[in-house]
């Protein structure tokens, strides 16, 4: 599918919209020029069926997820044991992986089986998958 | 053969969405001031609270049964439609969106219309988490009566063989039908025509005799011949109004001043928006109905504009003389009206000989605006007259945060 993804310039930094076009310079990368990559390109795929939750500790940092990580959940990616997920548990929203074995379902904050939440039968609401997360690091 | 989709309890399955707790249980969202109950969930329903009640008078319902209460938060609602109307778009080539939470979808060749309603139905409330119901008929009519049954039953109902349609209609109720109002229906039921079945079953020349177009165009639909055809490019808007209610009554000149500036402003920016400009504008100011004991009055004025124009500065300027005409001292008002008509297509805009128009710097002035609110949120610049403090402004005490248009307001997993 092909899909464009506009990239708002930030006009404080950048008040000129291309300085290029300023003084009639002819570049001779004009005829090589191609749309400079941006990171929406990779992380959302379905932005009509994305949403987006933010990490409050860093429970799940085995997984990468750090407080302050984005999480990105397309609602259109089906839902499987083994994926990290957004789900809500007594009206608390949490972000963990979901296992779902003969002997119940889990949720589990990294791979050992000791620190899962045994969760058969409870009344959860999973919101989706999450598709990415991104975490803040030199900001 | 045509679907309507439509969202269950669209306004309340918005708010659980990102509220799970409240799946189950009874949820009401008030209107714009929190004034009366606009939508209800199904457990409301059964509990008995009407839709438009009063909140103050049901107050005390709503404790003992623990409702869940709402504001009714527009932004968020508008933007979990759009998701759902973009998904359902992906099915056909041809939608007409009817309302905030229903949608006709032409399925004309397409075949296994069981299978492939139910396709949709699955894709939309897996991708938007929102519950729709699908009504697929020959016809609109038919289709809304499909959704009605399909409703009560797995969310999917095809009609389409004359027997399923016959067998629905036998115990339709006829004011029920789309498109047929209180006073047509009573028309009906004094003709002793009770159900949509015994307005199908007569003959078409009585109904041609005795019943208006409506009435012959109802048979038709009924009979699965498609009257009503999918609307499928938008006409333009030959006006546009701004009005709400304030939070509280006011007779301050100065909140007026303010309430009917923001007003101008919003309209102004939404003319921009659809690349119109305003010929004529309209001022109206309206105490409360519903308050007998209190003086009332609506006085009202038509403002023409020498320049047909859509910036901020220049309707806001129209508005206000509008404001000053028609204020009257001792009322305490409810409501102010800010209307603009005579739109015609802002690159047709005629200059006027008598006239020096110095408005392109107003121009240049709310387009600039408008990049900035659109970036920054909205309101984040506006015009002084508008007001900072505006105590007028909506009261919404059980407003749900942005979650899906304001990056503050996402929510926090553990």
């Amino acid at each position: 599918m092909i899909r464009q993804i506009e990239i708002p310039r930030n006009e404080f930094i950048d008040t000129l919209p291309d300085p290029g076009k300023v003084s009639g310079f002819v570049s001779p990368a004009e005829d090589y020029k191609q749309r400079r990559l941006h990171i929406a390109q990779r992380i959302v795929n379905d932005p009509i069926n994305t949403f987006y939750f933010e990490a409050d500790d860093d429970q799940m940092k085995y997984f990468g997820i750090r407080k302050g990580s984005i999480i990105v959940v397309d609602k259109s990616v089906k839902v499987r044991s083994g994926n990290i997920v957004v789900c809500c548990v007594d009206d608390e929203w949490l972000t963990r992986k979901l296992c779902v074995r003969n002997s119940g379902t889990f949720l589990c904050i990294n791979d050992s089986m000791g620190a899962c939440i045994n969760i058969t039968g409870k009344d959860i609401t999973v919101f989706g998958s999450v598709t990415w997360t991104c975490s803040p690091h030199n900001i | 053969m045509i679907a309507l989709a439509d969202c269950n309890n669209f306004y309340a399955s918005c708010e659980r969405l990102f509220r799970p707790k409240y799946i189950g249980v009874p949820v009401v969202v008030l209107s714009n001031n929190d004034g009366c109950v606009i939508a209800r969930s199904n457990e409301a329903k059964e509990i008995g609270i009407v839709m438009g009640a009063p909140y103050f008078q049901i107050k005390d319902i709503i404790k003992e049964n623990n409702i869940a209460v709402f504001s009714s938060h527009y932004t968020l609602y508008g933007d979990i439609s759009a998701r759902v109307m973009t998904n359902l778009a992906r099915f056909t080539p041809e939608v007409e969106v009817y309302s905030i939470d229903e949608c006709f979808l032409n399925l004309k060749g397409f075949d296994n219309l069981q299978d492939y309603a139910t396709e949709i139905r699955t894709s939309v409330v897996t991708n938007t988490g929102i519950p729709i119901s699908l009504g697929v008929a020959p016809t609109k009519v038919l289709a809304k009566v499909a959704n009605k049954k399909a409703k009560k039953g797995n969310g999917v109902m095809v009609l389409d063989s004359d027997e399923k349609i016959s067998k629905i209609l036998i115990d339709y109720p006829v004011e029920d039908l789309w498109g047929i109002g209180r006073q047509y229906a009573n028309k009906l039921i004094s003709m002793d025509i009770k159900t949509a079945e015994q307005l199908r079953q007569l003959p078409i020349d009585w109904v041609q005799k005795n019943l208006t177009i409506v009435g012959v165009r109802m048979w038709r639909e009924l009979w699965g011949e498609s009257c009503i055809p999918l609307k499928l490019s938008l006409d333009p808007k030959k006006g546009m109004c701004t009005s709400r209610a304030f939070g509280k009554m006011t007779g301050d000149y100065v909140e007026l001043q303010e309430a009917t500036a923001s007003y101008a402003s919003r309209l102004a920016m939404k003319l921009r928006r659809e690349a119109r400009c305003a010929t004529v504008l309209s001022v109206r100011l309206l105490t409360n109905r519903f308050n007998p004991s209190h003086p009332q009055c609506y006085p009202s004025i038509t403002v023409p504009l020498a320049h047909p124009v859509n910036n901020t500065n220049d309707i806001i300027k129209a508005a206000l003389f509008g404001l000053k005409k028609i204020y009257l001292r001792g009322y305490l008002f409810q409501k102010v009206e800010v209307m603009a008509t005579g739109l015609i297509p802002q690159n047709e805009v005629q200059l006027n000989i008598f006239d020096k128009f110095d408005g392109i710097k107003y121009d240049k002035l709310s387009q600039i605006m408008d990049k900035v609110n659109m970036h920054f949120g909205a309101g984040t610049i506006k015009i002084a007259t508008e007001g900072t403090k505006q105590r007028w402004t909506l009261r919404r005490d059980f407003l749900s945060p942005e979650y899906t248009t304001n990056w503050d307001d996402i929510i926090k997993t553990k």
